[in-house]
């Protein structure tokens, strides 16, 4: 007779899941959608290669570069964090926010190129 | 018995303005208990309104010949024969029933079932026929119980009147029939342990694969009215008749919200058993009580 204890159980504790948009917590380290900070941003496209899964895109031309992210194929792997020199890459540390349209969270971002500052010393 | 009391009990309580609110009520109690001994959060008070809502503004694809006009039928009389069943229950002392109302409740809870047997077969789906032979296995299975619990508590009173019998005193034999029932009540509702005939692991939604829109919601109020029907039936031979009115229907809706709270505990603690256990779990063990039951009312009439 423990299934009538442990529905007993269940009915008098609090439900484990949450009303609609509330969302659960989430354990240290999570690693949540891929943050981009245009300011940081040198435009190496270091990210792109480290991305396995093609969710970064990548496209420069003399003057400008385009930086795009489509979570629908990120797999929150982590690289493209770990891969970033300038630090303009970091990963938001909860669920992301639910969505009712295909494509709602991609982002995209245009900059002017700019020189990558490189250690005195390494300047010629 | 006037024309004004039957048409306030089939239209007003416990008929179709008391009965289809209800339907939504015991549906969302059943759905928010059962998530709850899940430790889920379960739905919005309103969900089961809103599901109906939902499925009556779908479109309906075209259904041509024959087959297609009963498939529009089956719901409609399904809801008509399960609303019936509510209006019949005396919840009130208002003098409307007639002796032999009891069969006729019998018979319009049966209804529902059968059509849902038709509709199964009506639509032509493979999924719709293997739920309508499971159904049909399993009426066959549960109603003997059911129906000798109900005629053991009728012939101990000697009266098929509802009213009559929902003013007798209870009994040792009632309880006993009562549940019977109650071992029956989830075979009916296709509630776990019995809920094969809409298995949706197995035979996606049973006879209602094929349809959607006002089909469906009409499908799904019938259930939702045979809820009220079956469990108002345990709490009108459970509860005592009460002379007022807004306390005899506050202590029928008790009665009956406690025979849902019961199925659905024993829905949320067994897992789904097959054709042949289901069967020979009511052939073996169920018939017993009603051995038991009509046995002692024969008994009783002896003793009178």
């Amino acid at each position: 007779m423990n299934i009538v204890g442990l529905l007993l159980n269940n009915f008098s504790n609090r439900p484990v899941t949450f009303r609609f948009p509330q969302r659960p917590p989430v354990a240290p380290g999570y690693r949540g959608l891929v943050i981009h900070e245009a300011e940081k941003c040198t435009g190496c496209g270091m990210c792109a290669f480290r991305c396995t899964s093609r969710a970064i895109d990548f496209r420069n031309t003399r003057t400008h570069f385009t930086w795009s992210y489509d979570p629908s194929q990120c797999t929150f792997c982590g690289r493209c964090v770990d891969g970033c020199a300038d630090h303009a890459l970091t990963q938001a540390a909860e669920c992301p926010a639910p969505y009712f349209n295909p494509g709602e969270l991609k982002i995209s971002a245009t900059l002017p190129r700019r020189e990558k500052k490189l250690p005195a010393g390494d300047a010629e | 018995m006037n024309l004004s009391t039957i048409l306030s009990r089939f239209l007003v309580f416990p008929g179709l303005l008391f009965a289809v609110p209800a339907a939504w009520f015991y549906l969302w109690v059943e759905r928010k208990a059962m998530a709850r001994m899940q430790q889920r959060i379960g739905p919005p008070f309103m969900q089961p309104f809103f599901d109906f809502l939902k499925l009556m503004g779908k479109e309906v694809p075209a259904r041509p010949g024959f087959s297609g006009f009963l498939m529009r039928t089956w719901p409609i009389f399904s809801v008509a024969a399960a609303a019936g069943a509510c209006g019949l229950l005396p919840v009130i002392q208002s003098g409307a029933g007639f002796n032999g109302d009891l069969i006729l409740l019998l018979s319009l809870l049966e209804v529902p079932s059968m059509f849902l047997i038709a509709a199964g077969f009506s639509s032509r789906s493979l999924w719709g026929q293997i739920g309508s032979v499971r159904e049909a296995t399993m009426n066959v299975a549960y109603n003997i119980v059911f129906l000798m619990a109900v005629i053991g508590i009728a012939v101990s009173q000697q009266t098929f009147s509802l009213q009559a019998l929902a003013q007798s005193h209870g009994s040792m034999l009632r309880w006993v029939a009562v549940l019977a029932i109650l071992v029956c009540l989830p075979a009916k509702l296709h509630m776990n342990p019995f809920s094969l005939t809409n298995a949706e692991q197995e035979i996606y939604a049973g006879p209602t694969t094929e349809y959607v829109g006002a089909e469906l919601a009409m499908f799904e109020l019938a259930h939702g009215l045979e809820w009220v029907a079956a469990t108002g039936l345990v709490a009108v031979l459970m509860a005592p008749m009460i002379a007022n009115p807004f306390a005899a229907a506050a202590v029928f809706v008790a009665f009956s919200l406690l025979v849902v709270l019961v199925l659905t505990g024993i829905a949320a603690g067994t897992a789904r058993l097959a054709i042949d256990s289901s069967v020979r779990f009511y052939g073996q063990c169920a018939v017993i009580l009603i051995v038991i039951g009509v046995s002692s009312a024969l008994l009783m009439r002896i003793k009178l």
